[in-house]
Parts: C-alpha cells; structure tokens; sequence
C-alpha cells in the first residue's frame, strides 16, 4: 500500500470511529434499510402486483423499472416509529409514483441533480392526491411530518425523492463481453465481495473504445448491493482488523465514477483479501468432458442454442470422515428422519387381503364372516402384511456450491448445511433403497459452468460420501445449465416419478449478467422443460434472499425456505411424505 | 338431504346454464378452482334449484373406495352391509359432490369410472351387485389446480370424464357485493377489504404466499359486523389464516393498516 493510501485509510478510521459514537442517553431512532427491507418489499410488490427489489440509494433514491431506491438509513424524524413510517410512506409513493409513470423519460437526458429534485417536487400533487384518496391514514401522516423538511438541513427532496432515468440498464441485452481469455485468470475469482456503498447511476468514463455496454459495472454494482450475507467471509481472519479497515476504506471509494479498462471490473473493489479460490481449481483440466445447453433469453422470447457449456467434473479421493462426523453430530436429527421414514414407509408398505402374514386384517376378517353367514365360499385371504414394495421413485439433489454458500446463517455455513441434508437424507434414502444421485454446480461465465457428479445413480452411497467431503464454495450461481444437465440425467432413470431437488441460497447469478429477470426467467424456462418431461421440482433454502428468489422461479408449494438449519429434517421428511402420497 | 331455502349465489358467468344442461344430458361435472371461490356454495344453490337432495363428501388423504361404496359392519352376531354416500347417491338419485377429489385414494377414481361414461352403473365387487343410476342421479367433483402440481395431480384421462367449469375469485364488484350480502356490512368496508384482499393477491400471483379466498373475506366482514374493532378483525381473519412467518405477517399489517 502506498503510504498516502495508509494516511487516507487511517483518517478515515479515525473519522468513522468519531462518527459513530453515539451520544449518552440517546434513545435510537435511526431506521437501517436492510432490517426492514423484505418488509417494504412485501409491501411494493403487494401494491404493484410487480416483482419490485428495494436497494439502498446514494441519497433520496427514487424508482427505475422493477427496482425502488431508498436511503439506507434514516433518522430524520424525531421518533423510531416516525422513521419507520417515513420507509412505508416512501414506498407507496414510489409505486404511485411508478403506477403513474413520473420520471425522466429520456436515455441520457442532461439534467442535474437539481433538476431531478425539482421534477420530483413539481409531481408530487398528483401522487400525494392519490394517497389523499386511496390511503386516508397515510396523507395525515404526510402532513405531520411535513413541517420537518422546511429547511436546508432538512430539505424536502427526502419527501419526494427525485426523478430517476427509467432505463434499467440491467434489461439491456448483453453481449459477449464474457469471453474468458478476456479476463484475468485471478479476476475471475474474486474471493470476497463487499457491500460497497450504493450508487444507482452510475457514469462511465470510458478509456478504452467499448462504450457499446456497461454491463461490466452493472454486474458489479448488483453484486456488491446485493451480496447479503458477507458476514461467512470475514470469519477467516480472524484477529487481523485490517480487513475492517480496508473495508471502510472501500466504502469511501465513490463508485459513481468508474474507469472502465478491459479487466474485470470487480476487482476494484473485490480486492484478494483471501485465497479459496484455488482449491480444485487444479481439477480444471482439458480432460473434463464437456456439454453444451440452450438458455433462455427472456427479452427476446427465445433460446441461445449451445450457449453454456457444463464441464463434468470428476473429483477422487475424499475420505469418508466427513460424513461419519457429520453423522455422528446430528445422531438425533438422523433418528428422527430415520422415525418419520418408518412411519410414512410403514403406511405405504401395507399390503392386505394375503393368504397369510403378520396380523389379520379386520375389514377381510368381516367379509369372510359375511360370506360364511350367506353360505358362500369365504375367501381365505385375510391377513395384512408390511411387505417390501420397490418405491418407484428416483430423486437428484442439486447443490449450489458457489462462493454465496460461503456465508454464514445461525453460525452454520451454508453449504455445510446443503452436505448435511444431502448426508442425512441419502443415508436413510439408502438404507430404504430408493435411488438418488447427488450434483454439485457452480459456474464462471457461461463457458464455464462445473458439474460434479457426487454420486451416479444406481451407485453406491459410500462413493458419495467421499466425493461430497471434498467439494468446496467457489464461482457463482448459473442454475439454468445445472438444471438441464441434471434432467438429461434424471431423463434416464426408468422410475415413474422423478424429483429434482434444489439446495441453494435461491439467487441466480453469475459474472457475465445472469442475473435480474434474465436468470430468473432462465430457470423457470428450465424448468418448464422438467414439467413437460414429468419431472418434477422442489427447492430448498435456508432463510436469506431466496425468499424472494426461490417464489417466483418455483411457484408455491414448491419450494421450502428454512428460518433455521434445524428445521431441514422436518422439511425433508414432510416433502418425503408429500411425495409418497401421491 | 334436500335443500329447502334457496343458497344466495351470485353467478359469474354461464355456469348456471351449463350445469343445467349437464343435468339434463346426465354428464358429470368437474369444478376446477382454487378454495372458497365459491364452488361448494354453486353446488347447493344447483341442488336446490334443480330440487335434487344433495350428499357432499369432503375428500382428504384417507379417503378410499370402501368409504364411497359402502362396507359390512358387524351388528350382532351378524355383519350386514351398509351403503356409503355415494352408494346411497346412485340409488336414491342424488347429486353427489365429492369435494376436492385429487385428494383421495386412487382406488376412489376407479370406482366412479362406470358411473363417468354411458353405463352409469356402480358396481359393489363386495356384496356383489350392479346398481344403474337412478335418473336425477349426478356426480360432481371439485379440483383445486396448481396447488399441488407434481403431488397430487388428476390424471388427463381422469379429467376427460368430466365436463369442466373453472372458478376464480370474482372481480372487484361482484365481491364487494358478495361480501355485503353475505355479512350485511356497508359498501366503504366492503370496498376497502376486497382491496385489500386484492393486494394480497398481487402477492400470491407473484408465489409470495397463500392467497385470500372470498370466504376469509366474508368471515372478516362478519366479524366486523358483530363489532369487532375493523384492524383487529382484518388481522385474525383474513392475515394470521395466510402465514405463520412473523416477517411475513408484519408485511400484511402494515398493508392492511394503510388501507383500514
Ligand atoms: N359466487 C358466490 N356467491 C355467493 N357467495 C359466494 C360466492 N363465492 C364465494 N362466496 C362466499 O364464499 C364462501 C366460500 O365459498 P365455498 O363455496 O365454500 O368455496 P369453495 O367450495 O370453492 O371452497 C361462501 O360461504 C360464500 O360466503
Ligand atoms: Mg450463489
């Protein structure tokens, strides 16, 4: 580090810890953005009927397309309450706001900040109108609040926001900038990400020719609003601050203009703080069989034919270790499914109207005595049995292992939870004889998607075990491909019902713009494939974004998002029982 | 059992006509929607108007054969065999509704196919006897689709024995009106709780959670009427029945609460 970069970093430390002082005494008031986002999300999307993100705004925010900016925090108002009444009363002004279409029309309309604060304002009848009529409650709240933002340290911009460019630059096409020769072998695994501050346009200043797209930025001002959970990722440090350091340091790093070069974007503020990303990456050798599928490119209502290509990737070694630990620490987790197989099993398997067998059937029983009473020939078949029915069924679970499955719910990391269920659910699956198979994905771009085969099915679950240990988080989150090569899979299997079983923190995403409604709409088009073919889906995630993800790619009833990692085996064992039923 | 008063039914489109008519021509009819959109409700305002006793069976899980047809039951020394529901239906020239029909045993659809097609005949393997439909004998079926694809689906070939209506929550209006007749509550508050209701269904649409049925709806409204404080009444009644997920429910409040 140069040493101004060191004078600057250790001012800004001091700065932050001075600011962030609270005063004695002080009751809080302050509102953080993302404690109540998914609440205000419910709400925007309730009033919109529109699949709305709330993201943090640099200041007042606004509205473009599906997406609501808001201030990331909020003190303002005298009261906590106030505060948080403010966040709904934002929200429902930008739908109104939205429904009625207020904002600049134009591409690159060259109008200034002022002149986006003085738009917003000169709007605001008409939305605060409709409030007036359709949300009575919300107008008084209008009013009372009203008088606070009278004045320059409290200007009215935060009433009304100011008016955005409607583009969505994420809606734009995107094009091949992904090419992987393109890109700097160690940009492509950034191995940590932080939440920068947001910026919501952002302004290119281009040096290089390519001004024909700015999705490199794009990409990374999602991710780095969006990665939630960052939190696993500060846990190998553990006694070395200067990654807090270098992190507030970043935050201060005005993102609003970008200098775009031709190497990956994200490493400026993705910087190397740690080095996972090498593990395995020696497996990635010329000899991994390659396939190609489609995507489904939902702006132009049509798919990319050989568009991704999925490396199958064989992984050796492993010990069984890992499965044997994890075994032994959820003992009573793995007795409780084990119980709740019986149960669901025991109904399934009983068999009646047997020449012999364990115990008599009573309705048999009733039907022979009637016969006998009406002189007829009783029929001899009268006992009930618990006989051994092959379960005609196959199930693949499909593991997110990208680096998202890094982070941390309830101290328990995310993919250590998607190896338990797998672990904990195959061993009784085994012990019961259905066959199941295990794949693992993550990918870097579509000419590189990885699917490891964990376990084939018809093989035996030892294997498994050992393949699972190894896997580790890295890459991102293409679902689409994974879910096409798991079918071409599942396809051959000669069971009557098929189940695909998804483990992921919900988010599709990868570097080279799989994200938004593009990767949403990918999966649920690969998943449509599925049901055509009768094979059906289900999701699993533990609580994080997925809520707003795994809905709107799954359809409900179809997708289970778990409050705690506890609650996997209830949920397994209950789809369990759902799908035995049917 | 015959239906004395007339159901309050406030038809939404030709179904009357259509059911009428499938009476007439002894088809059977499916009922596809999702619950509380009033198909139960449609059912015995038809019985009655077609002056039919109706027999209603509400399906679950558990539901088999034995249970429609009938079994022996021991009384005595004797066992004698006792008619089920639908049994008693075939015979006495019912209308026969079997409520959410998806949900029973498989073993329930093979023994309704004799009385689906031409022969209208049910035939007892147990006793054994072959009863022909009376003629004011009807079968109906409800089915709830999308609720449960890739569980609990019917079988196309099962679908194709029925003639089928579809049912979906009424528009704005006509559930306002619904709702009035129903609880008795006044136009502004039944407005402003089917507006919440379809707020909440923007959420379903998007697969953010369960939806709200006309039935929660009316039991809010009733529970409005008899005096219940208006925000107390929309939160028992028509947001904890959707979600247990405290987030979830917080999100419905504060809708419900800009609304009310
Ligand atoms: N078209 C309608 N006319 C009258 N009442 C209706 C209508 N649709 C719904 N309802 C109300 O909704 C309630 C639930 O309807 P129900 O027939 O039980 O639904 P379903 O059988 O579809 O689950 C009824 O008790 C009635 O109050
Ligand atoms: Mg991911």
């Amino acid at each position: 580090m140069e040493l101004d970069q060191v004078l600057f970093k250790k001012l800004l430390v001091f700065l932050k810890k001075w600011r962030e002082k609270p005063s004695k005494g002080e009751i809080p008031k302050t509102i953080h953005l993302t404690d109540i986002n998914s609440r205000l999300t419910f709400i925007a999307r309730a009033l919109t009927g529109e699949n709305i993100d709330i993201v943090a705004a640099e200041n007042e925010g606004g509205w473009k397309n599906i997406t609501f900016y808001l201030p990331s925090s909020f003190s303002l108002l005298p009261s906590l309450e106030e505060n948080l009444h403010f966040y709904i009363f934002r929200v429902v002004y930008l739908c109104i706001q939205k429904e009625e279409n207020l904002n600049w029309k134009l591409q690159r309309a060259n109008q200034s900040i002022q002149d986006s604060r003085k738009k917003a304002e000169e709007a605001a009848p008409i939305i605060l109108n409709k409030i007036a009529l359709e949300y009575p409650s919300l107008m008084e709240f209008y009013l009372s609040i009203k008088p606070h933002f009278s004045n320059e340290q409290n200007p009215s911009f935060w009433i009304y926001g100011k008016f955005m460019t409607e583009r969505d630059v994420l809606e734009n096409g995107h094009g091949d900038f992904n090419d992987q020769n393109n890109l700097k072998k160690d940009s492509l695994h950034p191995s940590t990400e932080l939440k920068s501050k947001p910026v919501e346009e952002v302004e290119v200043i281009s040096v290089d020719k390519k001004t024909q797209e700015d999705f490199v930025m794009t990409h990374n001002f999602e991710k780095v609003e969006t990665i939630e959970e960052f939190t696993g990722v500060w846990r190998g440090f553990d006694g070395d601050d200067s990654l807090k350091e270098d992190a507030d340091a970043l935050n201060e790093v005005n993102l609003k203009h970008l200098v775009r070069t031709d190497e990956a974007a994200h490493s400026i503020y993705q910087a190397d703080f740690r080095d996972l990303a090498n593990i395995a990456e020696s497996a990635d050798t010329e000899e991994d069989r390659c396939v190609t599928y489609k995507e489904w490119d939902f702006s132009q209502k049509k798919y990319k034919s050989n568009y991704c290509k999925v490396f199958l990737k064989n992984i050796g070694g492993g010990s069984l270790d890992y499965a044997k630990k994890c075994l032994a620490e959820n003992a009573k987790n793995l007795n409780a499914l084990r119980r709740k197989f019986a149960q669901i099993h025991q109904k399934r398997r009983m068999v009646k109207k047997l020449p012999d067998g364990e115990s008599i059937d009573l309705d048999s029983l009733v039907e022979w005595y009637a016969d006998l009473k009406s002189g007829r020939t009783p029929s001899d078949d009268i006992y009930l049995s618990k006989r051994k029915k092959e379960a005609d069924l196959a199930i693949l679970f499909l593991m997110d292992l990208s680096l998202s499955t890094d982070s941390y719910a309830d101290g328990n990391r995310i993919l250590d939870v998607e190896k338990q269920a797998v672990i904990l659910f195959g061993e009784v699956l085994s012990e019961y004889d259905v066959d199941f198979a295990v794949g693992g994905f993550y990918s870097k771009t579509r000419n590189n998607c990885a699917y490891h085969l964990l376990k084939k099915f018809g093989e035996n679950w030892e294997s498994g075990k050992r393949r699972l240990s190894v896997v580790e988080p890295q890459g991102y989150t293409r679902i689409g491909p994974a879910l096409r090569h798991s079918q071409s899979l599942i396809e051959q299997h000669d069971a009557r019902q098929k189940w695909i079983i998804l483990l992921s923190d919900g988010k599709p995403n990868d570097y080279d713009k799989y994200e938004g409604r593009y990767g949403i709409a990918d999966v649920k088009q690969a998943l449509r494939e599925m049901h055509e073919r009768h094979i059906s889906t289900y999701a699993i995630a533990i609580e994080s974004i997925a809520r707003f993800y795994l809905p709107q790619m799954f359809g409900q009833n179809h997708y289970n998002i778990l409050s705690h990692p506890d609650m996997m085996v209830s949920s397994l064992a209950s789809f369990y029982r759902r799908i035995n039923f049917s | 059992m015959l239906i004395e008063h007339q159901p309050y039914y406030k038809a939404m489109d030709k179904e009357v006509e259509v059911f009428a008519h499938c009476f007439k021509n002894n088809l059977s009819v499916l009922l596809k929607g999702p619950t509380g959109t009033g198909k139960t409700r449609f059912v015995e305002y038809m019985a009655h108007q077609l002056g039919v006793p109706l027999i209603t069976v509400a399906c679950h899980e558990e539901t088999s054969a034995t249970d429609l047809t009938g079994r022996y039951i021991l009384k005595g020394a004797e066992t004698v065999w006792q008619d089920g529901p639908l049994t008693r239906a075939v015979r006495e020239g019912c209308i026969i509704y079997l409520d959410e029909i998806a949900e029973a045993r498989p073993d329930v659809i093979v023994a309704i196919h004799s009385l689906t097609d031409h022969r209208r005949q049910l035939f007892l393997d147990k006793v054994p006897e072959e009863i022909n439909a009376t003629d004011s004998f009807m079968l109906v079926a409800s089915y709830n689709p999308g609720y449960q694809k890739g569980f609990k689906e019917l079988k196309p070939s099962t679908r194709q024995r029925f003639v089928s209506i579809a049912f979906d929550y009424p528009a704005t209006k006509a559930e306002q009106e619904i709702v009035e007749q129903e609880s008795g509550i006044d136009t502004s508050d039944s407005k402003k709780l089917v507006k919440i209701a379809s707020k909440i269904r923007n959420l379903n649409e998007l697969g953010l959670m369960e939806t709200v049925s006309t039935r929660l709806i009316v039991d809010t409204a009733k529970l409005i009427k008899s005096g219940l404080p208006k925000r107390l009444s929309v939160e028992v009644g028509m947001i904890q029945p959707l979600s247990d997920d405290e987030e979830t429910l917080t999100a419905l409040k504060d809708l419900a609460d800009l609304m009310i």
